[in-house]
């Protein structure tokens, strides 16, 4: 049975490789999306790093919500799998070979765009694949489990086009998967904590770009284990390989499908109480105070970004002129008033205060390098130096920590960052305004 | 059970809420014979033959294949049966090779793969695509798989749906080979003449209950004796003449000649020579064909249907032959 069972896989993955359609949804589909991304979004540096998760997500979601239902009801419809029942091994054992196959069509599209990306666009590769692997394998459980209930509720092939569809355009458009769960208003934030694709992005993402088991995303990961049970306790209950399916089945299909979807409640209702909408919160911050004179002095201001450059852009020191044009008149006096530079400890409000120099720089203000120089000029005029370098060296050495503002628009900054993108430029500027305090890196006079 | 029957079905009953399905049904298939299961749509043959494979889980009644229990040990009956389902296909770009290899590597020992194609005549096709096989090659390959292991049962449900004639001749052909291997083959079909050339014994069902089963003769010899006529003359006769002959029980007109039913064969015929005569009539051709198992299986299914509270769902034990 082995032997068998070994050979059905095996050929279920030839035939996948003879089917010209497969290869385009397989491979061709996930690098168009990448690409796609890699022209949509063109600000982050790394190129296509903070987008990276909800990438991988769109293949793994296709792979396992539309290919694979679409696959195995075209095949039930045609009578394979009735013809398999007639073997004399559990249906299940064949199942697990096709999901097991499905598992690797998407694993080689992911580490297809994983190369892609770096050669064409520098994205880097994770230094351990561990954490990743452990997260994507998570990731097409839960999805996989969607998958089936697809599978299984379908009546044909065009139907079970459309139902897969509708599990991957919400999450692809208000889920936070094909747009970005920072540039979505409240509303689709929280609709989308009812959603796997979230979870799913936040735990790709944290893997692929943290690479260490001690910062995996335990929540999420949670999510996704229990949305995948409770979908893979329903689908194989409704797993059915007859074409015709007999009468009385809707209200069992029913029950089944409000199991499953109350996992998808809880975890939506569970996440709006923790107040877990927004990405990529961290816990368990180590402070600022914990910052010690050899961290402070560990840190290097090499290789920094150009003070004219595109990247995190620092006027020189700032004339009356400069100083006194309409929008830093007003900009001055709302900083001093701004809530998230007055609340919090020193570390958090020093973190908050940089993000806005991050979001004016990444948002491309016409005044980015002014308002940089503003806000060193503001935090050395409230903070004592000691405290103030600490802070700084938190910051620079600990770009993960405490929480990021991600759009200021109270300051009169129009648009929203990646929080992501603006923990690293933070750390930027945090080594330029700390190697300027410390002397070892000149400021020029007026 | 005697030691050369292969499958026992006693008091099958299954059914799919308040309608459909089988009830009370008993029959046995021996090794070495073709039993044919006939009946018309929605009489429970599907039903029955889901049943035996383990597809279907029955309400009641006992189905034992080799003496193992169907209800218990389904993965032990499949082992040792194979079968052909209608609507069973395989993946488009799955070849005869892949298939063959892939089903034969559940059982132990493997079989041959080339060997099988070849005995089913599909070696040529060996590496086409299942997409680009005809519909011949197809129930071909079908018929391969259900004979690969070896089995001591075979169960073929419509095997030659939409086949041409020769096709079909093939297929039967195969069938009744691997008969001569001491197989028990159970054949599903609503070809009665299918069934009347190759089958040892004939099980029908009607409404979902066994009306008749014995070999065909035995079933054709419980239809009434009519004999039917065909006839064709110079100039058409009167339909009131050909009904005033002794014997006539029924007359058809089929384009330009008269289909005549009779129950005293000899005394018809003498009578219709003598209105020819009489009318200076000539006749040009004359047929005699005498009841068939199309006949017994249209009188036992009409009968099933008709409301006869007499009528017994399993009538007649299986015949011994």
């Amino acid at each position: 049975m082995i032997k068998g069972l070994w050979r059905h896989f095996l050929l279920t993955l030839r035939l996948n490789f003879r089917s010209g359609r497969a290869i385009v949804y397989g491979y061709i589909m996930p690098i168009l999306f990448l690409v796609g991304f890699g022209t949509v979004f063109r600000t982050g540096e790394p190129r296509l790093l903070y987008e990276i998760g909800q990438i991988f997500t769109i293949t793994i979601l296709g792979s396992a919500c539309l290919g694979m239902p679409t696959a195995l009801v075209a095949e039930r419809d045609k009578g394979v799998w009735r013809r398999y029942q007639l073997l004399p091994v559990p249906i299940n054992a064949l199942l697990s070979g096709v999901l097991l196959v499905r598992v690797i069509l998407a694993g080689t599209a992911v580490c297809l765009q994983i190369v892609l990306a770096h050669w064409i666009y520098g994205t880097p590769v994770p230094s351990s694949p561990f954490p990743f692997a452990l997260a994507f394998t998570v990731v097409v459980f839960a999805f996989m489990g969607v998958g089936l209930i697809l599978t299984s509720l379908a009546k044909d092939v065009p139907s079970v086009q459309a139902l897969g569809q509708c599990v991957f355009l919400p999450m692809i458009l208000i889920g936070g998967v094909g747009v970005p769960l920072y540039a979505l208003p409240d509303w689709c934030r929280q609709i989308a904590s009812f959603m796997p694709g979230r979870y799913a992005v936040e735990l790709l993402q944290s893997a692929y770009q943290k690479s260490t088991m001690s910062s995996f995303a335990v929540y999420p990961a949670l999510i996704l284990i229990l949305m995948g049970v409770a979908a893979y306790i329903a689908g194989l209950r409704l797993l059915d390989w007859e074409q015709s399916r007999p009468k009385g089945r809707r209200i069992r299909s029913a029950l089944w499908i409000a199991l499953a979807l109350a996992s998808w409640i809880g975890a939506g209702i569970t996440t709006l109480r923790l107040d877990r909408i927004s990405p990529l919160q961290l816990a368990n911050h180590p402070s600022f105070l914990s910052i010690d004179q050899a961290s402070i002095e560990s840190i290097t201001y090499d290789g920094l970004p150009d003070d004219h450059g595109i990247y995190t852009p620092l006027a020189p020191p700032l004339n009356t002129d400069q100083r006194m044009t309409h929008r830093m008149r007003e900009f001055a006096p709302r900083l001093r008033q701004w809530d998230p530079g007055l609340k919090g400890d020193t570390g958090q409000r020093v973190r908050n205060l940089i993000s806005v120099a991050a979001i004016a720089d990444i948002t491309q203000d016409n005044s980015e390098a002014i308002i940089a120089r503003q806000i060193y000029d503001f935090l050395q005029a409230s903070f004592d130096k000691k405290d103030l370098t600490h802070a700084l060296a938190w910051i620079a050495l600990s770009p993960d920590n405490g929480s990021v503002v991600s759009a200021a628009p109270e300051l009169g900054l129009k648009g929203e960052a990646h929080p992501d993108i603006i923990r690293e430029r933070s750390a930027w500027y945090a080594r330029k305004f700390l190697g300027r305090i410390l002397g070892h890196i000149p400021d020029p006079p007026p | 059970m005697a030691m050369s029957t292969v499958l026992s079905v006693r008091n099958l009953t299954k059914h799919y809420g308040s309608t459909g399905g089988v009830s009370d049904i008993s029959f046995e298939v021996d090794a070495g014979e073709i039993v044919g299961l006939l009946g018309p749509n929605g009489a429970g043959k599907t039903t029955t033959v889901e049943c035996i494979l383990g597809l279907r889980s029955p309400d009641s009644g006992q189905i034992r294949v080799n003496g193992i229990d169907a209800r218990t040990d389904p993965d032990g009956v499949r082992r040792i049966t194979g079968a052909l389902l209608q609507s069973t296909a395989l993946q488009d770009t799955m070849s005869p090779r892949d298939a063959v290899r892939l089903f034969g590597s559940f059982y132990s020992p493997a079989p041959d793969v080339a060997q099988n194609l070849a005995r089913f005549g599909i070696l040529p096709q060996a590496d086409v695509p299942f997409q680009h096989l005809s519909g011949g090659q197809r129930q071909r390959l079908a018929l391969a798989l259900a004979f690969l292991h070896n089995p001591g049962l075979v169960i073929l449900d419509e095997p030659s749906a939409g086949l041409d004639p020769a096709a079909r001749r093939d297929l039967l052909d195969c069938i009744v080979a691997e008969k001569k291997r001491n197989r028990a083959i159970l054949l599903c079909t609503h070809h009665i003449d299918e069934a009347a050339r190759i089958c040892d014994r004939v099980i029908i069902l009607d409404s979902g209950r066994l009306v008749a089963q014995g070999t065909p003769n035995s079933l054709i010899s419980r239809s009434p004796d009519t004999v039917s006529i065909q006839l064709r003359t110079s100039s058409d006769p009167d339909a009131g003449d050909l009904k005033s002959i002794p014997g006539i029980t029924d007359i058809k007109q089929a384009n330009d000649s008269f289909i005549l039913s009779s129950n005293l064969p000899n005394q018809s015929i003498q009578g219709i020579g003598i209105l020819m005569e009489k009318t200076g009539n000539c006749i040009t051709e004359l047929h005699l064909q005498g009841a068939n198992l199309e006949d017994a299986f249209m009188e036992l299914t009409s009968k099933a249907s008709s409301p006869d509270p007499a009528h017994p769902s399993n009538p007649e034990p299986k015949d011994p032959e």
